[in-house]
């Protein structure tokens, strides 16, 4: 039967999982379930022992006949059974992982060969009609508080495991695991995989047979154990079913968008099913939460329920990652290659008292490297190329290195006219002659991760980050009669983290966490001016100077502790921001794509270091009749500012089908931001510099939100309400500059802003539905009120939008796949401009000798209008083919027309003179009067190319 | 490798060539779709805006009406307006067809230069408008102010050598009334000379240009009163939010200023350069 099995594995006709030694411990694996099938309360009570002295004749006198060196404790059993020609029945969960055995056992009876092979374990055997079966000796130990579960069977016991993917042995984050009694409904206790696949269920029977039910992505995994395993067991997901144990693991098309109370996951398969711009783009595809929602169309990385960037941090793997995008903000900076899932965390809940943001976070979790094989993977893009490698290291450790990299010169045009169109980088009109040396706009960024499962879940990670981009431009002017000019302007961003994780499990039902980290993002901006007197040059005269960095550094040790249906977390984290912003703007303006820079910052020397201490703690527990509470308390001490207290509260109900809940909660964070978000240039580019607030009180955030989900058939809809007040912010008063309402810098220092407020309330609703024919439809909606209160002065943030509407959807035929992104938004707040005041100026010119006309334009209240409002309609389209390059693989060429209709969504507009308007053959109206609204426009019909390959 | 093999592959090549150079140009074509678009605002077209500078020494005040929300052909303004003085009122009529002294050259868009003429020299003091337009009545309000009095310098002054070319300060003393919320000075360059008139806020210097080469500059100063300068410090391409300044006039759908100015102080004589 092995070879016939190696057979079918060769043909690949074997279920993926079904590797050598597995699928030659089959005839072993699947004599339980015949036994729990007819005899299910006999092997419940079935206990094993050692040492026993068989009778002669019986099946434990036979010969062994076997022999074995460090093997594992599976294979020996299934060598002891083939050689013994016994049925011997086990449970592979429930022997201890790695264990290996010697037993030089050619003369000995099956029973003391037995009593060598299980020594140092809890399990024992017992002979069973024509069987032998191995099963543990006694109930296990464990910990726990005394409960019950329905029919009053004691609950002692706790379920830990890891769920992984059947191929890679990647840990599966927040698959559903529901346990309930062998041939019952009703779930005994139920968990949810934490982000590195751990799960611990508490509160089960010990001795009762249970079925272990694994939900996720796609799809559904089952298991019924006899008794409940002592050991942690690992969930192997496969996408097709598996034989294992004869138990029922039927593959079904999941959820496009996963959810869980705290947040919205967007997982790999999400991620690639969403039409792609540029690239595949993790930061996007967090957008399809109703939670979130994108500035613009050239952001990729979105808000949270009216909050802004500054206060929801982009974490890698624990750690903040600074301005997470390439391209001012159009890419996000991860390579999606090495993207495990994405989660928005956009209300209270455990994860965000842990994280103490302002406003949620976005956690983007990377993959560990496949621990089955060498693997490669990458795509050719329009703008960039990104390569994986993956494998493993010896058994049980694994590596993962992702690059990517923009091509030599593609991007150029597109990044200066994109540039030159925010009006920040203007073109010189005053040179004569000018000719430019422009080395292109280019960025890059490297990952590498490495994980050591060291078993159970037990586990080690270390994962580095590094990226960069930069821009060279030399401009030479040459000016009648003057020297000629040699402009010289680069600038380069950078951004790196690191983290390391371990976990390990201090009883059966309790796991701690260590997490080191440290995050960092530099700038560094020249303009410097040599002049040419004949072949002599003049000292060079610097007239931009920017040096900046800003860093986080942290450490985190978390404890989780089920027992008793009761899951308490405890942690202590300890964080240091530092900041330095120094720009130094000296002499003439700078020229080159820098022109435009004091557009963007004046000349600043900001430094910032701060340390924050926090601890925190919740308790879940179960209440009554479906009633289930969680309460959380996070103690944070700001060095030098003050002392705060954030509480977390949440009453939820669970019915068969649909779940309750209502929660407030408190978060603070000592971070401003120098960026105003009211400029237009902001809504371009995504930049955010952060420095800690140089006084008390720091910026608060009090929220409360309901929620309900269900799930009907192949239908499911989750509804979430909101409102928060945003305390202590420093904002500037867009009305504070006379004449220039949110037209100031883009970033700026925050101290001297004024001390502001916030509110936020909204409806969010998302729906996914999938049919069994390959096509499936996600949509979301959100009603949503933002402000933000400024002096006397109350209005909406620019960046809102009051109503979104959403629908993606993705039809899968052959190895073709379709999918379709349908967005419709109110446009967003833009002040009413009402009256032009054109009159004559009393100043009279050298040229004309008369006065000229100017203007005074009157506005309506702050923001109290609307642009029109967007629609845009993106179109994807992918094929996967198999090719037998490098021993086997595929290669997906996808194509993707984003704004397929070209419709002209604005992201604001400013006063202007139109183009030429006022410039006759004989007469020229200088200055020209700014009599027209020049709309920015988003983005319009661009479509990209790639194809994607994987080995 | 075959003839046609090797044409094929060379197709293949170029096309690829092609598609290489055209990624940048297709980049290019969709980054020029995004430029900005212009559209002209959607505005009430019936607005009216009144300019409107009483200057002290004259008997003839102009007053510049303008739809500006309105293209050329869409009608002038109507307006009847009242100047009230110390003492006594005069109407506006017209339009006159110079516009100049309204302050503009003639020829663009629909307005209309109104005067009217004064029973006396227009001087320091209190002035009132009253008026009707198409959106409604309005009414104004300003105080003419003094001469200003120049302390120093007086009537001519020297300035050494600057060791450097580029700006250099010249310091003044002068006194104003309290009417007065800027300077506008006038300013004849030896070298240029024309006549180059600016709105100068109220300080203690006077900015100039040297580039090795002596000079003369002629400079008068007038003072102008707080609701020209509020324009004028308002003027440019941005939007400028309630609560409005008045600019000196009152009234539904009826903007502008109306300020007044005063006869210019005698010439100072600055000689730049001289050893």
């Amino acid at each position: 039967m092995c070879k016939v099995l190696k057979k079918m594995l060769e043909k690949k006709k074997c279920p993926i999982l079904l590797t050598r030694r597995i699928a030659c411990g089959i005839p072993a694996l699947l004599l339980p379930t015949v036994l729990a099938a007819q005899e299910p309360r006999q092997v419940a009570l079935l206990r094993g022992q050692i040492g026993v002295d068989p009778e002669p004749g019986s099946l434990l006198a036979a010969p062994a006949r076997l022999t074995a060196k460090r093997l594992l404790l599976a294979d020996a059993l299934a060598r002891l059974a083939e050689r013994s020609r016994l049925q011997i029945a086990f449970s592979p969960t429930l022997l201890p992982e790695d264990h290996r055995v010697d037993c030089d056992c050619m003369a000995l009876s099956t029973a003391r060969a037995l009593d060598q092979l299980l020594a140092g374990t809890d399990l024992g055997y017992v002979e069973l009609g024509s069987q032998v079966v191995v099963v543990p000796r006694q109930a296990p130990d464990i910990p726990g508080a005394h409960w019950e579960v329905p029919g009053g069977i004691p609950a002692v016991a706790t379920l830990t495991g890891v769920v992984r993917d059947s191929v890679h042995l990647e840990p599966v984050a927040f698959a559903r695991v529901a346990v309930r009694l062998a041939g019952g409904d009703t779930v005994l206790a139920s968990a949810v995989s934490d982000r590195y696949g751990a799960f611990v269920v508490p509160a089960l029977p010990a001795s009762e047979p249970v079925r272990v039910e694994v939900r996720t992505l796609g799809y559904a995994w089952t298991r019924t154990y006899d008794i409940l395993p002592a050991q942690p067991v690992r969930a192997l997901l496969s996408p097709s079913p598996i034989g294992l144990e004869a138990l029922d693991a039927v593959g079904r098309p999941g959820e496009l968008l996963s959810s869980f109370r705290d947040g919205f996951v967007v997982d790999s398969a999400l991620l690639r099913s969403l039409p792609a711009m540029l690239d595949t783009d993790v930061g996007r595809a967090t957008a399809s939460s109703p939670s979130a929602s994108a500035p613009s169309d050239f952001a990729s990385i979105p808000y949270l329920r009216g909050g802004s960037s500054h206060g929801t941090p982009v974490l890698l793997d624990g750690v903040r990652l600074f301005n997470a995008f390439h391209l001012g903000g159009f890419i996000s900076a991860i390579n999606p290659e090495v993207v495990r899932s994405a989660t928005v965390l956009a209300g209270p809940g455990t994860d965000q008292l842990a994280i103490g943001s302002l406003s949620g976070a976005i956690d983007i979790a990377t993959r560990d490297g496949s621990r089955d094989r060498p693997r490669a993977a990458g795509s050719l893009g329009l703008a960039s190329t990104r390569f994986t490698v993956e494998g493993p290291i010896g058994g049980s450790a694994s590596y993962l290195v992702g690059a990517r990299r923009t091509h030599p010169g593609v991007l150029l045009e597109l990044v200066a006219l994109g540039l030159l169109k925010t009006g920040g980088f203007r073109e010189p009109d005053f040179i004569e002659q000018e000719s430019e040396d422009v080395r292109p706009y280019s960025f890059g960024d490297l990952h590498a991760k490495f994980t050591a499962d060291l078993g159970g879940v037990r586990r080690l990670s270390a994962s580095g980050y590094l990226n960069s981009e930069s821009m060279d431009h030399t401009l030479e002017h040459t000016r009648l009669g003057l020297p000629t000019e040699v402009e010289k302007t680069a600038a380069t961003l950078g951004s790196a983290v690191f983290s390391a994780h371990y976990r390990d499990r201090l009883s059966a039902g309790a796991i701690v966490d260590a997490t080191l980290g440290h995050g960092r993002f530099t700038s560094d901006l020249l303009n410097t001016k040599i002049r040419w007197l004949g072949a002599a040059a003049e000292p060079s005269d610097t007239t931009l100077f920017g040096d900046g960095s800003m860093s986080e550094t942290r450490a985190d040790l978390r404890a989780t502790w089920q027992a008793g249906g009761v899951k308490i977390l405890a942690g202590t984290q300890a964080t240091r921001f530092q900041g330095r912003h120094v720009y130094l703007l000296e002499g003439d303006r700078p020229g080159g794509f820098l022109e435009g820079i004091t557009d963007i910052f004046p000349q600043l020397d900001l430094r910032g270091d701060r340390w924050r201490l926090a601890a925190y703690s919740s308790v879940e527990a179960p209440l009554r009749n479906g009633f289930s509470t969680r309460a959380g308390l996070r103690v944070d001490r700001f060095q030098g500012l003050a002392t705060t207290l954030a509480p977390f509260a949440e009453l939820s109900y669970g019915a068969s089908w649909w779940t309750a809940r209502i929660s407030g909660s408190r978060s603070h964070q000592a971070l401003a931001s120098l960026r105003d978000e009211e400029t237009l240039l902001a809504s371009l580019l995504a930049y955010d510099l952060l420095l800690p607030v140089s006084d008390a009180p720091v910026p608060r955030n009090t929220e409360f939100a309901i929620g309900w989900e269900g799930t009907r058939g192949r239908l499911r809809v989750r509804l979430d309400a909101y409102a928060r007040i945003l305390n202590h912010l420093r904002l500037p008063d867009p009305g504070a500059n006379p004449g220039n309402p949110g037209t100031g810098t883009v970033l700026a220092d925050p101290s001297l802003r004024e001390r502001a407020h916030g509110t936020a309330r909204g409806i969010e609703a998302r729906w996914s539905w999938t049919g069994d024919r390959g096509l499936s439809f996600l949509g979301s909606y959100r009603w949503a009120r933002a402000s933000r209160t400024v002096g006397s002065r109350t209005y909406t943030p620019r960046f809102h939008r009051e109503h979104e509407f959403e629908l993606g959807s993705s039809y899968r035929h052959g190895a073709s796949s379709w999918s379709a992104r349908i967005s419709l938004a109110s446009g967003q707040p833009q002040t009413p401009w009402l009256v032009i005041v054109r009159a004559p100026d009393v100043r009279t010119d050298n040229f004309s000798k008369t006065r000229f006309d100017n203007v005074v334009l009157l506005a309506g209240e702050y923001n109290s209008a609307r642009l029109p409002h967007y629609a845009r309609v993106d179109l994807g389209w992918r094929r996967e083919s198999e090719v037998s390059w490098f021993g086997g693989g595929s290669v997906v060429p996808y194509v993707t027309v984003a704004n397929l209709l070209n419709r002209r969504n604005v992201v604001g507009w400013r006063p202007a003179a139109p183009p030429f308007r006022g410039c006759a053959l004989l007469y020229c109206d200088a200055p020209a009067i700014a009599d027209h609204k020049a709309y920015w426009r988003q983005l319009p019909i661009a479509p990209f190319i790639g194809v994607e390959f994987r080995f | 490798m075959s003839a046609g093999a090797a044409d094929a592959g060379n197709r293949r090549s170029r096309g690829l060539r092609g598609l290489v150079r055209g990624l940048p140009a297709a980049l290019a074509v969709a980054g020029l779709a995004a430029c900005e678009m212009f559209r002209p605002p959607d505005l009430d077209p019936d607005v009216v805006v009144l300019s409107l500078l009483v200057e002290s020494g004259k008997r003839t005040a102009g007053m510049l009406a303008r739809h500006p929300h309105r293209d050329w052909g869409e009608g002038h303004p109507e307006i009847s307006a009242t100047l009230e003085g110390p003492g006594w009122t005069a109407d506006f009529f017209g339009p006159v067809a110079s516009t100049e002294i309204c302050g503009e050259r003639p020829g663009r868009g629909p307005r209309n230069c109104m005067i009217a003429s004064l029973p006396e020299a227009a001087g320091p003091g209190r002035y009132r408008l009253r008026g009707t337009a198409l959106p409604g009545s309005f009414t104004g309000e300003m105080t003419v102010p003094a001469i200003p009095l120049m302390d120093k310098p007086a009537d001519t002054v020297r300035i050494p050598s600057p060791d450097t070319s580029g700006f250099f300060r010249i310091p003044l003393h002068y006194q104003v009334d309290s009417g007065t919320a800027a300077l506008l000075v006038d300013r004849v360059h030896s070298r240029l000379g024309s006549l180059e008139t600016g709105l100068w806020e109220v300080g203690d210097t006077l900015r100039a240009w040297y580039d090795g080469s002596p000079y003369t500059l002629d400079v008068r100063v007038r003072g102008i009163g707080p609701n020209y300068t509020d324009w004028f410090r308002h003027t440019g391409d941005k939007l400028v939010l309630p609560p409005w300044p008045s600019f000196g006039i009152e009234g539904e759908g009826v903007y502008g200023y109306f300020d007044g100015i005063s006869a210019p102080a005698p010439w100072v004589h600055i000689v730049v350069g001289e050893p």
